[in-house]
């Protein structure tokens, strides 16, 4: 995760090509190895035991290592070993600049500074951002937003999804709070009850979003592409409602909506938090209480 | 090898349908966009199983699983959706729903909830 953000400000200085810029994220990509192999390759786990995290992994929303301590497969000494010769993304990111002799520690380090004042990232939100911690990423790039503990919880869940479906180098920007917001193409969902929430995602990056939620490749964004797109948002707002509703906040999924022609939402104050998936920019929108008008 | 009609308005939900269970040895004998078509198709295959997606257009799972339920007291029919809040499950089970699973599932969940409702 790391990577994806500081090296796009490297490019963008002019430190780092984009073809290098590339390279190296590729590079990133390729070297992480998944904690469930790590430990069966330790011999810290049998095979049937890692399929079934894996498996427990992909219905509930937690990390692989959190399952495994939670069924009495590992213990904390021996995840805190895997998670070390996992790596850390940014000491390998890192590693990765000196190694191919981009730039030395010392400059690593001045760039680092100015980054996070770029940024406005405060020290903390630069470390949650160093270990991967999805959450207070999230939290650092809409801080300077007013929204709500349920808004922030949704923005939350949302990030971790795309990681956990999408992309786990997904990178997000700072969010902007507008009245109006208009895109090409758009899904949008409402979840109505004790309160009400307007949430979507827009811009080409949905497709990107289709192809891996569904495994298939689309050309255009069609209304097979929003299906999938939409599909993908269903569930994890579904997954959002069930989530509250053991909270005691009871709300419901109205169908989601997808408009592939120029569409506009007018309200008072849209959330609009971009990120950008293997490169693409997507959109997500979100509207809490109030009201809104889709033209 | 169980014959299964898929009721979904999304087409990624029943493709992924699709794939678990052909992975599972099942016949998918049909497959409906709302809760209407849902249930004039099960009129016609009476298949042995019927996943039900509860938000649909035109008539909701919820509705179309009661009149199923109605005209054959035997279906056996699996709730799936996305959002899996204590009502709706307690809603579609009170409704004659078999089971109950919430999206995303995979071969497993849908193995589980296979086997407990027709073995």
């Amino acid at each position: 995760m790391f990577g994806v953000y500081f090296g796009k400000y490297l490019t963008d200085i002019g430190v780092l090509t984009p073809d290098t810029y590339s390279e190296i994220i590729e590079k990133c990509r390729n070297n992480r190895i998944e904690v469930g192999v790590l430990a069966v390759n330790e011999g810290m786990l049998i095979d049937a035991q890692a399929n079934e995290v894996n498996f427990l992994q992909t219905m509930h929303d937690m990390k692989f290592g959190d399952i495994a301590l939670s069924m009495n497969y590992l213990t904390e000494e021996q995840l805190e070993e895997l998670l070390k010769k996992q790596g850390n993304g940014y000491l390998q990111f890192v590693q990765l600049l000196t190694d191919e002799g981009i730039l030395t520690l010392d400059e690593i380090q001045e760039h680092l500074n100015n980054f996070r004042k770029n940024e406005k990232l405060t020290i903390a939100e630069l470390d949650a951002l160093k270990r991967a911690d999805v959450d207070m990423v999230v939290s650092a790039y809409i801080k300077s937003a007013n929204v709500s503990d349920l808004v922030k919880e949704y923005l939350c869940l949302l990030g971790r999804n795309l990681i956990r479906f999408v992309d786990n180098r997904v990178r997000f920007e700072a969010c902007n709070i507008t009245d109006s917001y208009t895109a090409k193409c758009m899904i949008l969902q409402e979840m109505t009850g004790d309160t009400r929430i307007l949430a979507g995602i827009a811009d080409t990056g949905i497709t990107v979003v289709a192809e891996e939620y569904c495994e298939e490749d689309f050309y255009e964004i069609d209304e097979d592409c929003l299906d999938a797109a939409g599909e993908f948002l269903n569930v994890t707002n579904g997954e959002f409602l069930t989530k509250l509703s053991a909270n005691g906040t009871h709300m419901d999924l109205k169908l989601h909506g997808m408009y592939n022609t120029y569409t506009t939402i007018e309200a008072k104050d849209i959330l609009i938090l971009p990120c950008y998936l293997f490169g693409e920019r997507m959109d997500i929108i979100v509207c809490e209480g109030g009201r809104w008008e889709i033209n | 090898m169980a014959r299964v009609l898929i009721v979904d308005d999304s087409r990624t939900s029943r493709k992924i349908l699709r794939k678990v269970f052909e992975e599972l040895d099942c016949e998918i004998c049909g497959e409906a966009k709302n809760g209407q078509e849902g249930y004039d198709l099960y009129k016609e295959l009476q298949p042995d199983l019927v996943t039900m997606d509860i938000t649909m257009p035109v008539l909701d799972g919820v509705s179309a699983l009661k009149m199923i339920k109605t005209d054959f007291p035997e279906a056996k029919v699996l709730m799936v959706s996305a959002a899996g809040q204590q009502k709706n499950v307690l809603e579609a089970i009170k409704s004659g729903a078999s089971e109950f699973i919430s999206k995303p599932f995979n071969v497993e969940a849908v193995k589980q909830a296979l086997n407990s409702i027709l073995i």
